[in-house]
């Protein structure tokens, strides 16, 4: 597909994660608290951890689902700490919870990869310092403290079953209280984590079941004073928004139709978007920004990727805004539900269906990534106001689009990613990571070119 | 606690699993036993299994239903269609009915070859019409009553002018269920330093599980089978009230149970999946029979028995609100007593529930027996959990006990009670249990009330929704009724459920009982069911006693075909 506009930027092959797995691979996300290691779900059950730092294999999680590994989450932690924790969720409809104690010490994957003293994440330092400082939880260590080797392993901790079907999709709200999974059962799992952190404790907190056909994906948006909200895409076409309320009680605020074929992956506005479009209505205020709620990008077999906006609804007539108190909590109005519209349509660059979305936390750009093999990316960019005193108008042009990223395969999944290779230019440089039915995870460097026209 | 219980989570009744894996196009083919129209039986649960157009249309019983393990409990749409409505016409218009003499000591026209028609009513559907049609929920039983045997019910139109010779009420086994429920803790509490929990005794192993939700059963069978071992053996009220109208009548008559035909008024669609256990026929309490002949012939929801009122071209509203004459007599006085008392049988208070109060008579008989004792409620994680402590005067824990309703609920309890997994490594720590080894998974429960729906029976799937046009004059689908609005309607049904207590009637109880825990007299149940055992000559053990049993699940476990075709789906592109 032609995209209306000169492409700007380029895309070539920086790298190949080594070993490669030998069958399809799903997914591959990068750990979210800055540790540099990126997680890829496999069809041969297990999942294997690379290292961003030199792009080969760090570690296996491996021995515990009997079919296809088909998601992950790295559970995101606030503290530093020298637990890595990773949710798993397998075609066998169960879903792990993983732990690792990494100890990063001499030759350890951050040493060799970060280069020393810049940035907020001195993690070889940080972590390394930790060292021991957590003892392993008690009971079931006690065999294998002797035992180094399997004290460096991923520790396969807990089951959580209750799924009926494969498993399509898990992932961690921001604030890690709960844990979401969808799946071929046309269900979605709220899941929270009680009791003391390393407990494994968890309990289910809803079941949600509105969704007519397989739920494909799940995703969190961050706390923005509303709680943390779910989003849920599925092959009956349709979006859907869930939220809890302080019962206890999980529903669904509002249901996005508008795509015309599964609705494959969801991603929420990233907090450097929002600002930088906040900005640009003229307001100083930098905080301005939050009282917008972040938009909702999905990508669809219908060959489209989507935003979608919340429609503002006006305050409660008549009722003071401390409505809310005084009243048995009963008898309150459930959670209200929300209007959401369609607001724009990236440009059309794929052929068939657009299986995976990322949207830079960095840069605000977003890839994405088809069974046609192709991976593109987009940019919004301003056109200015069309009348005098109006709104800044924008647009999604497509500014880079690489073809064939695995051969023939069907690239299943492209992320953003930090880099931490000793490549990188600078400390906020990107990448993109794409992961496709060859079960090659490659890394591609995105630069601008200069002669644009 | 309040009256508002939540039915925002009307998705969260336990549902249809995936697709049916009933290979059906290797069914044999069943002779037709009813008149019905053999396309109606036709299934479709997922598109890719198309039966050839070539092969006669299929039947599915609902025994196919019960060993199949591709759905959480079955699809409704084939209980609908095996134990409906219009299955309760045409049996009715199948032959002229069992006639009885006006003692009711023996039956007149034994020879014609037609049946006697029971039915028994359960409190939660007479408050379902009760919010319905704005009675109260004692005129709803009188209702019910004149349409199944009054002169301007469902005779009225049809071939043969039967009617159902009683009508009883379900309350009447549920106080017998209480009391040898009660028991049944009491014994597992005083066992506990006994023999190991479980297998080698009849005792159930602590906590003690409720078994009278006939979805959370299907479900624990199929999906939890660790947690068998903890069910209540005894049996729900429908299934109790079954077997003592099958054995008294066939027993007191001389008839075959085939001869009697029993229909139960529910307000869930799973109990129709209870009715056809195996469990629960004549095969287990004759003991030689094996034609197995069930206890409940067929179970209607209450909604439905407003579609058999209506296929009569009875309107239900206008039905008179009060009692028929009085009934011929029951043949054994004693019985006919218990089945109709002259008090009428109370559902219990909020504290109780509207699930009929099983964990409530439990913590009331057993402070009964702790003199001092005070009950103490601690509400959990959401509304639809309760955690329960009896307290002794001196402060001391004497018994904790739980309240989980509802499908997330029972997902924390299973989990619970899972045993820690075996290692898959040598060396042998478990690893990836459900649940931490050694870990304490909580308060230890001697009983727990689990039932499959949020806010319990009285929101049951089949009872009449309050977007239904009986209720609302218009038609279901102009809009779908928000979470607010069916919360508020359920209050209603709960209104009308607790309001049966009705202080006018004093109660006139058997003059030697004044053991009385919550209105009820152990002595006296035990007593009648002591009179039961010896009139029909059948142990208690088999007439009030069940027993459940693993339904061995082979969706996704094991590697065959079915497994093979989807790998080799997935690696072509298709498995996504």
């Amino acid at each position: 597909m032609s995209s209306p506009s000169p492409h700007t930027i380029s895309i070539s092959h920086l790298a190949d994660f080594k070993p490669p797995a030998l069958s399809r691979a799903w997914v591959s996300i990068p750990n979210p608290n800055n540790i540099p290691l990126i997680a890829t779900p496999t069809s041969d059950k297990t999942v294997r951890v690379y290292s961003l730092a030199n792009f080969t294999l760090h570690s296996k999680l491996e021995n515990a689902h009997d079919r296809s590994v088909r998601s992950v989450a790295w559970k995101p932690t606030s503290k530093r700490t020298s637990k890595m924790s990773v949710a798993t969720g397998s075609f066998d409809a169960t879903m792990g919870i993983w732990h690792r104690h990494e100890q990063f010490g001499a030759g350890s994957i951050a040493e060799q990869g970060v280069p020393n003293g810049d940035d907020d994440d001195a993690i070889e330092m940080e972590i390394s310092s930790l060292g021991e400082a957590k003892p392993h939880r008690g009971q079931m260590r006690d065999d294998d403290e002797s035992d180094t080797s399997t004290a460096e392993d991923w520790e396969y901790n807990i089951v959580l079953e209750g799924h009926d079907s494969e498993i399509k999709c898990v992932d961690y709200s921001p604030s890690a209280q709960y844990l979401a999974s969808c799946s071929r059962d046309k269900s979605i799992w709220v899941w929270e984590e009680i009791g003391e952190d390393g407990e494994d404790e968890f309990e289910t907190v809803a079941v949600l079941q509105e969704h007519d056909a397989d739920v494909k994906c799940v995703c969190w948006r961050k706390d923005d004073g509303e709680g943390e909200v779910l989003a849920s895409g599925s092959y009956d076409d349709t979006i859907r928004l869930w939220r809890g309320d302080d019962e206890g009680e999980w529903s669904c605020i509002a249901v996005l139709e508008g795509h015309d074929g599964t609705v494959w992956a969801l991603q929420w506005e990233p907090e450097v978007v929002q600002k930088r479009f906040a900005v640009s209505h003229g307001t100083d205020n930098e905080s301005e920004y939050i009282r917008r709620t972040a938009r909702l990008l999905s990508s669809s077999a219908d060959l489209t990727i989507r935003v979608w906006t919340k429609v503002p609804s006006p305050p409660p007539m008549n009722k003071p805004s401390y409505f809310s108190h005084g009243i048995p909590s009963t008898m309150r109005p459930g959670p209200s539900e929300e209007t959401w519209k369609c607001t724009a349509t990236l440009p059309k660059a794929h052929t068939l269906p657009i299986y995976s979305i990322s949207w830079s936390q960095l840069s605000g750009r977003v890839a994405s990534t088809s069974s046609d093999g192709q991976i593109v990316i987009y940019e919004e960019q301003t056109r200015g106001r069309t009348s005098v005193g109006g709104e800044i108008e924008r647009e999604w042009v497509v500014i880079g689009i690489l073809e064939g990223a695995h051969g023939p395969y069907e690239v299943n999944h492209v992320t953003w990613c930090k880099r931490y290779d000793s490549g990188r230019k600078s400390d906020s440089e990107e990448m993109l990571v794409s992961t496709g039915d060859d079960g090659a995870v490659r890394a591609w460097s995105v630069k601008e070119t200069t002669q644009a026209n | 606690m309040s009256a508002i219980l939540s039915a925002d989570d009307l998705n969260d009744f336990i549902s249809p699993g995936v697709a049916c894996i009933k290979p059906i196009e290797t069914l044999p083919s069943k002779p037709t036993s009813t008149p019905t129209d053999p396309e109606a039986y036709e299934l479709s649960f997922n598109t890719d299994i198309q039966p050839p157009s070539s092969l006669p249309p299929v039947q599915i019983s609902l025994t196919d239903c019960l060993a199949c393990s591709g759905c959480v409990t079955s699809a409704e749409a084939v209980l609908v269609s095996l134990q409906s409505h219009t299955e309760v016409l045409s049996e009715l218009d199948s032959a002229p009915g069992l006639r009885i003499s006006s003692d009711g000591e023996r039956i007149e026209n034994i020879d014609t070859g037609g049946k006697l028609y029971v039915a028994s009513v359960s409190p939660q559907s007479r408050a379902s019409l009760a919010a319905t049609f704005g009675v109260s929920e004692k005129e709803a039983g009188w209702m019910v009553e004149q349409l199944l045997c009054g002169p301007r019910g469902v005779k009225g139109r049809a071939v043969y002018r039967n009617g159902f010779q009683w009508v009883v009420d379900t309350n009447v086994a549920r106080e017998a269920c209480l009391v040898l429920g009660a028991e049944e803790v009491m014994g597992s509490m005083q066992d506990r330093n006994g023999k190991v929990d479980g297998e080698s005794t009849n005792q159930p192993a602590k906590p003690i599980l409720t078994s009278s939700c006939p979805g959370w059963i299907c479900y624990a069978e199929k999906t939890h089978p660790h947690v068998l071992p903890h069910l209540s053996r005894l049996k729900s009220p429908q299934a109790l009230m079954g077997t003592l109208l099958k054995t008294v009548l066939s027993r007191k008559y001389g008839i075959s149970p085939d001869r009697i035909w029993h229909v139960a008024i529910m307000p869930c669609f799973d109990k129709k999946l209870e009715a056809s256990r195996e469990e629960l026929t004549d095969a287990v309490w004759e003991g030689t029979g094996t034609r197995g002949v069930r206890d409940v012939d067929c179970v209607i929801t209450s909604k439905e028995l407003l579609m058999l009122a209506d296929s009569r071209r009875v309107d239900f509203s206008k039905l008179p609100r009060g009692p028929l004459p009085r009934n011929i007599p029951f043949p054994d006085a004693k019985l006919n007593s218990f089945l109709f008392p002259h008090r009428r049988r109370k559902n219990g208070n909020q504290a109780s529930g509207s699930s009929g109060g099983n964990l409530y008579y439990i913590l009331q008989y057993f402070v009964s027996q702790h003199p001092g004792a005070s009950i103490q409620t601690t509400r959990g994680r959401n509304v639809d959990v309760q955690e329960y402590k009896v307290m002794s005067a001196a402060g001391e824990i004497l018994l904790t006990a739980a309240r989980y309703y509802g499908f997330r609920n029972i997902q924390n309890l299973v989990r619970r009670l899972k045993p820690a997994r075996p290692s898959r490594m040598p060396g042998g720590k478990p690893m990836g249990s459900a649940r931490k080894a050694g870990k304490s998974s909580g308060p230890e429960y001697s009983y727990v009330e689990v039932m499959a729906c949020p806010g319990g029976c009285t929101n049951g799937g089949g009872q009449i929704k309050v977007d239904d046009p009986v209720i609302s004059g218009r038609e279901p689908s102009e809009s779908k009724p928000g979470p607010l609005e069916r919360k508020a309607w359920l209050a209603r049904v709960d209104e009308a459920y607790w309001s049966g207590e009705d202080s006018t009637e004093e109660e006139t109880l058997p003059e030697d009982c004044h053991d009385t825990v919550d209105g009820i007299s152990p002595t006296y149940i035990k007593d009648t069911l002591a009179h039961w055992a010896v009139t029909t000559g059948i142990d208690l053990d088999r007439l009030a006693y069940t027993s459940y049993r693993e339904v061995v699940s082979d969706v996704g476990k094991v590697v065959d075909d079915t497994q093979r075709v989807i790998e080799i789906a997935s690696k072509s592109g298709g498995g996504w």
